[in-house]
């Protein structure tokens, strides 16, 4: 019984070893298994059969063991044998076609550079936007209240949040202010970001040297320190190796640098130097003032944005039921840091990154066309190995490890290439921040590795599509064609494809050309050419301190003795025409209320800077503290609060702070389209003298010379303003130019990923017109033969070419047309579908299309029935 | 064939398992699972190869024309392939055997190993 319960437990034993040895013969390589698999297999089970006959657990285990080994092991040894005769193949065909393996390297090389970019600028700008591990877990908070969306924070109600909302666990509060520092006799704009010191560490900050804040450094009895960031250092200080515990006057201060930390240009764009928040919180203490103040927190680890959201909305109910004055009506915006940091980015990216992803799917189908028109010459050997009995997937492995050798190459090139480009692109706009820290790192070569993977095996896949209708008749009758199949038919398919993407890259950076290098620079400064700006921080520059006091008269009296005359301005505000604030504006007496954007200007601002007085009157230099607060408003606001832009006895109420301020408004002025936020908000004007604010900047558009004027206003401001922080005197079109960087360094890889497509799609049409010019060879030299005149064969070839070129600028155009509505939030100042831009693409590749299809026209020209003859026999 | 104009020690040293198996076909035709039990019998189950490696040797030898397949001597298995040595194989399979000969004739010449008794 024993024995019959042992023997029943070896032959299930035996049937299941058979089965695993049997499902370990199909990894063995097709050929091989095709030659052996049968007697191998008889093999394994003689084997088994025999080890079984010992009646033994232990030795049928044993021989079923080494079988399966020895099977797996053949298995990876020859497919290892396999791929190296692919690749030794895939050598032999390199060499014996220069000329179309090069294209194909090269294209593919085009597509991983452009590639590696992009998808450096995706790493950067948005995986990793800020050094901190559980960006996932910070969130960016700030208030709201009706008709505005976003406000900064009052100090007291953060103070308040902190010891009522329970969803973070660690807290932070920052603000962005301009302050004048002094080094030894030279005056510094900087930008300070006053901050908790547990800013840094929630955002990964580690100093490169010295040390970070610390709570300590908040004490008011300690001496006051700061920390200066990378670009800084470099720029102001040379990276001194001695910057530790130097002195610096900050805005009068004096004050100790004690370390040097990265820049954060996505959070902190600009800012230069860190300082403690609680140093200034007497100054913030009232909670009608949101002066500039964010939030950051940390969320708890079970806690998600839209929970804490939940929660501050409620304490913010509470706030504002306790403070009615300051809090009614307010409430708590929390936004995840990823999509706050990313906001202004995440458009661009997405463009940038479906330009990539055409030129890269321009290039596969490149590859796809010429590894058909390989497949074409190969045609009559590839059936021949069929009809003898090769494997298609044996053809189609062949294909593969060639597609896949020639992208990994292209690989190496393109990452070389693509990190040139950074390098030159880093160079070139050594401004932006955000550029500057763009570098190649390990997951954007594992990335583009990944990538070249899977575009070798998709474009593998594709080709080996047209060989598995390969027929033996049907290549032996007709070589040129290869067979039933009409690879010419699918290449001027894929090259349709390849103009449709290409025209819509082109149209897509023609519309962001247009708005940001043609319209915008137009339209943010009024009059930008001839004028001059300077910004300049006289006192504290505490936002809350009556402090800065234009010195228009002394400045004058300094250029007077310079030959450089003209109109002198100025506006509280850190460029020349930047209006910065918004407000709620209504007519006294009625409720209806409109959002503003409003500056202070002195008498004669909008003169200099090119607005006209529509009606009334502009500010005179009676319009002082001690007179009625009067006001100009642009066209657009005077239609929407009076109906007209008749200036008339009105009155406005303004709504900033705790108090309505009642404006006489004497002067309306042409709208001007400098809001960034809403092109079409209106704007409202203020005295200067009425409503002093930190920051200044004068305007001077002067009648001589621009050089020499601009010495002569720096020096006379450098006399009138005697120990302040005077910025560098720069032309309006400097500062457009820098204002402008990133969108023109945008627009620029935008246009050479359009330009390389173009480039590509051109290089396929000059290919699909080649196939056919070549494959109607007798039928063109037939026609020469009788008499067919040149321009007859041009405009025949040319006929066959813009017949698929048309079909795929036709849906260029549409898929354009699509994209450009996705796109409008980021190019405001163009239609999407914007007829001039449409029309000069459209020009542009049928004029490239004929000049590119013209060579092998000629070509056809020249074909003679003699030649034919005797090469055919 | 190319290869019958090759020296054959021109391949040699053979790795221990091919000579094996070369060894197993200098006795007349065999199938896989007999080559297999001829060298583990014969070295008294000291070498055992598996199927799959005795295959991908088979597969070597064919290409290179060491052995041929042949047709399955009367009253044999029908279903099984039979393997024989060519000339070529015989020959380099010889070659082989010297080599380890004259390294055995060396051993003895330094006493490693004892005198054969006459």
């Amino acid at each position: 019984m024993k024995g019959a319960v042992d023997l029943k437990a070896l032959s299930f034993l035996e049937t299941s070893f058979v089965r695993v040895i049997r499902h370990c013969l199909e990894w063995l390589p097709f050929d091989f298994r095709r030659e052996f698999h049968a007697d191998l297999e008889q093999t394994a089970l003689d084997e088994i059969a025999e080890s079984k006959s010992h009646r033994s657990v232990a030795v049928l285990t044993r021989t079923a063991w080494r079988s399966a080994v020895s099977v797996i092991t053949t298995a990876v040894h020859e497919h290892w044998l396999v791929l190296l005769a692919d690749v030794r193949s895939a050598i032999a065909r390199a060499r014996a076609t220069p000329l179309p393996t090069a294209a194909i390297v090269l294209t593919f090389t085009i597509a991983f550079s452009i590639n590696t970019v992009v998808l450096s600028a995706v790493d950067r700008l948005f995986w990793n936007p800020l050094p901190a591990a559980d960006i996932e877990r910070l969130a960016f908070i700030h208030e709201t209240s009706a008709g505005l969306q976003r406000m900064s924070v009052a100090y007291p109600n953060y103070l308040d949040w902190r010891e009522r909302v329970r969803g973070m666990d660690a807290w932070s509060a920052y603000r962005m202010v301009p302050m004048t520092m002094n080094v030894g006799p030279a005056a510094d704009r900087v930008s300070v970001a006053q901050a908790d010191p547990m800013l840094l560490s929630i955002l990964g900050l580690q100093p490169l040297t010295g040390r970070s804040l610390i709570p300590e450094d908040e004490a008011l009895s300690s001496f006051p320190t700061l920390l200066i960031t990378d670009s800084f250092w470099r720029a102001r200080f040379g990276r001194a190796d001695d910057i530790v515990g130097r002195a610096v006057q900050l805005n009068g201060v004096s004050s100790t640098i004690v370390g040097v930390v990265p820049d954060v240009p996505m959070l902190l764009p600009g800012v230069q130097v860190w300082t403690p928040l609680a140093r200034r919180a007497s100054s913030l203490a009232d909670r009608s003032q949101h002066l500039g103040l964010w939030v950051i927190g940390r969320l708890r680890p079970e806690w998600t944005p839209e929970m804490a959201s939940a929660e501050f909305r409620q304490v913010a109910e509470a706030l504002g039921r306790e403070h009615p004055l300051t809090n009614r009506g307010n409430s708590v915006g929390v936004v995840a840091m990823r999509q706050h940091v990313t906001a202004e980015t995440r458009a661009a990216i997405a463009v940038l990154g479906a330009a990539a992803a055409g030129v890269s799917l321009i290039a596969a189908l490149n590859v796809s066309a010429l590894l058909l028109a390989r497949w074409q010459r190969r045609s009559r050997e590839a059936a021949l190995r069929v009809a003898l009995g090769s494997s298609f997937g044996r053809l189609a492995r062949q294909i593969a490890t060639e597609s896949l050798a020639l992208s990994t190459i292209s690989l190496v090139c393109g990452a070389g290439l693509g990190y040139a480009a950074l390098v030159l692109i880093r160079w070139n706009s050594a401004e932006i921040a955000e550029i500057r820290s763009l570098d190649v790192g390990a997951w954007v070569l594992g990335a583009s590795f990944a990538l070249s993977i899977v575009i070798g095996l998709a474009t593998a896949i594709w080709s080996t599509r047209f060989g598995r209708r390969l027929d033996l008749y049907g290549v032996l009758q007709d070589p040129e064609a290869g067979g039933r199949p009409t690879p010419l038919r699918l290449r001027s398919w894929l090259t349709t494809c390849q103009v449709a993407l290409a025209s819509c890259l082109l149209i897509l950076a023609g519309l962001f050309a247009k708005a940001y290098l043609l319209v915008e620079p137009q339209t943010s400064i009024v009059r930008p050419e001839g004028l001059l700006a300077v910004t300049v921080q006289t006192e504290a520059g505490t936002p809350g301190r009556p402090g800065t006091v234009h010195r228009i008269d002394e400045i004058e009296r300094e250029l007077g003795s310079t030959p450089t005359r003209g109109n002198l301005a100025a506006i509280a505000s850190r460029e020349p025409h930047v209006l910065g604030r918004q407000i709620a504006v209504s007519l006294s007496g009625r409720e209806e209320q409109e959002w503003a954007e409003v500056a202070s200007v002195t008498p004669g601002y909008l003169r200099t800077v090119g607005l006209s007085i529509r009606s009334g009157r502009d500010f005179q230099l009676a319009d002082d503290s001690n007179s009625r607060p009067v006001a100009i408003v642009d066209d657009v606001l005077a239609r929407r609060l009076f109906g007209g832009t008749e200036v008339g006895p009105r009155s406005l109420r303004i709504t900033a702070g705790i108090k309505p301020v009642e404006l006489e408004v004497v002067g309306v002025t042409t709208h001007f389209n400098a809001s960034a936020v809403d092109p079409q908000m209106g704007q409202l004007y203020l005295p200067l003298t009425q409503n002093p604010t930190p920051d200044l900047t004068y305007v001077f558009r002067p009648q001589s010379a621009l050089e020499q004027a601009r010495v002569d206003l720096r020096s006379a401001l450098v006399k009138s303003h005697p120990g302040s922080g005077i910025g560098p005197v720069e032309t309006a079109t400097e500062i457009l130019n820098r204002r402008n960087a990133p969108r023109v360094l945008a627009v620029g890889v935008l246009g050479v990923f359009a330009a390389l497509s173009w480039v590509l799609a051109l290089a396929g049409i000059y290919g699909v017109a080649s196939s056919w010019v070549a494959g109607h060879s007798r039928d063109f030299a037939l026609r020469n033969a009788v008499g067919a005149r040149p321009r007859q064969l041009v405009w025949f070839v040319w006929r066959q070419c813009l017949r698929v070129t048309l079909a795929g600028l036709g849906a260029g155009m549409i898929l354009a047309s699509a994209l450009g509505l996705l796109i409008r939030t980021i190019v405001v100042d163009v239609s999407p579908m914007d007829l001039t831009t449409f029309l000069w693409v459209g020009g542009s590749v049928v004029a490239t299309v004929l000049a590119a299809a013209y060579f092998p026209a000629r070509q056809a020209c020249s074909a003679s029935l003699m030649q034919l003859m005797r090469s055919t026999g | 064939m190319s290869k019958t104009q090759m020296d054959p020690r021109d391949n040699l040293p053979l790795t221990p398992q091919l000579f094996h198996v070369l060894l197993a076909l200098a006795g007349g035709e065999l199938h896989g699972y007999a080559i297999l039990k001829d060298i583990a019998d014969r070295t008294e189950g000291q070498l055992q190869l598996g199927p799959g490696t005795l295959y991908g040797i088979i597969k070597r030898l064919l290409q290179d024309g060491w052995i041929e397949e042949t047709d399955s001597p009367g009253g044999a298995d029908s279903r099984r392939r039979y393997y024989r040595l060519t000339a070529d194989g015989r020959k380099i399979a010889l070659a082989e055997a010297q080599r380890l000969e004259s390294l055995v004739s060396s051993a003895r010449s330094r006493r490693l190993l004892r005198p054969v008794k006459a």
